[in-house]
């Protein structure tokens, strides 16, 4: 970054820096002119110092830094040898020191499938390792030394195989997920059919008991007055028993 | 429960940290040998355990270790999706993708069913009250 000031690395790195020191150039004069500058269309380097901090800085291309660590445009895995270490998975499987090919076997059926046997295979080969090197050192331990790279080398090859893992992870979590979904989707439609049923049934039934044929909502209004009229025919003993009957049906309902 | 991967790099790590500690313990905890036809030299600093339970010890950082290797190839093995390609994991997810639309779209349906249901009911019970 060209804006950058020349300050101490301090500022840079702690946990929370303070603020750049050329945030007191944004004043509404420098800010004006700014303005101004970019009407006339001066190019930024012409600016006068001051004023070309307030300029934002073109967004980085290739790399940038956060927390102390720098990171690739687009953010991709580097592979092992780019890391500078050995790469021990290639399609061999025993270790050579296989630089040429590169991690992505492509051409491979299942990547994921070769990816785990030799997470398997590293794995074995870790514990050996280990085994040689505690020989090792109960022999010469200056000897050592050598067996603990051999160790870092496994130990990094692994964590790099299951990190690259990981999106094939995070796709076959998705589509777990999805599964569930639309499990659920179709458990609710089944859920709303019963209910539907359900109430089908107690609207038969009340209409069973009341006597009236009260079909479809929107002749509900029509039929109000109708029924209401018709009942007032009805004896009260009559009037009375159908009354209970569907009070009982309403009590089912709940 | 963190995901199998994080699972394995977790033990990956704490195999390490065991491969540390077994070493650690070895170099501190064992008895002073005498070198050549020189007495042996103690060391004041150092408190080794005494023979038989230094060796109950090393058995059993052995076997913890054994244990932690098996745990990580059982865990690299019932890491999911093995055998799975990425372009089967694709098409996977776009027939679910259609699949998920065709469930909500029935179960919208199913839903306003009900509810037409649900009014009807509603207003014929009114009426009941207001009879």
């Amino acid at each position: 970054m060209s804006a950058e000031p020349p300050g101490p690395s301090s500022l840079v790195s702690s946990a929370f820096p303070a603020p750049p020191p050329f945030f007191k150039h944004f004043t509404p004069e420098n800010l004006s002119a700014v303005k101004h500058h970019k009407k006339l269309g001066t190019p930024t380097d012409e600016l006068p110092p001051e004023l070309q901090y307030l300029i934002p800085p073109p967004p980085p291309e290739n790399s940038y830094r956060c927390f102390g660590d720098s990171w690739t445009i687009p953010d991709v895995l580097p592979t092992l040898p780019e890391l500078g270490i050995t790469q021990l998975y290639s399609d061999p499987p025993t270790i050579t020191t296989a630089t040429a090919t590169t991690a992505t076997a492509t051409t491979t059926p299942p990547p994921s499938n070769t990816r785990a046997l030799s997470l398997l295979r590293l794995s074995k080969s870790l514990l050996l390792s280990y085994l040689e090197l505690i020989s090792t050192l109960s022999l010469n331990p200056t000897m050592s030394a050598e067996k603990l790279t051999d160790l870092r080398t496994i130990m990094i090859n692994m964590h790099h195989l299951i990190n690259e893992y990981r999106p094939h992870q995070a796709r076959e979590t998705l589509i777990l997920m999805m599964e569930e979904q639309v499990e659920r989707c179709r458990r609710e439609r089944d859920e709303n059919l019963k209910a539907k049923e359900v109430v089908k049934e107690l609207l038969g039934a009340l209409e069973g008991v009341l006597g009236v044929g009260l079909g479809a909502g929107g002749e509900e209004r029509t039929e109000d007055g109708e029924g209401a009229g018709e009942r007032r025919g009805v004896n009260g003993e009559e009037a009375r028993e159908r009354d209970w009957e569907m009070w009982r049906v309403l009590e089912g309902m709940r | 429960m963190a995901d199998r991967l994080t699972q394995l790099q977790d033990a990956l790590d704490q195999a390490t940290t065991q491969f540390y500690c077994a070493i650690r313990y070895i170099s501190t905890r064992h008895e002073p040998i005498a070198l050549g036809k020189e007495p042996t030299v103690k060391d004041e600093n150092v408190t080794p355990d005494d023979p038989a339970t230094f060796e109950i010890a090393k058995a059993e950082l052995a076997k913890d270790l054994i244990m932690k290797s098996k745990q990580i190839e059982l865990l690299i093995c019932s890491l999911p999706g093995i055998g799975v390609s990425e372009v089967e994991q694709q098409q996977k997810l776009r027939s679910l993708e259609k699949e998920l639309q065709e469930a909500e779209a029935e179960r919208k349906q199913a839903v306003e069913e009900k509810e037409d249901m649900v009014e009807r009911l509603d207003t014929v019970i009114r009426s009941i009250r207001r009879v």
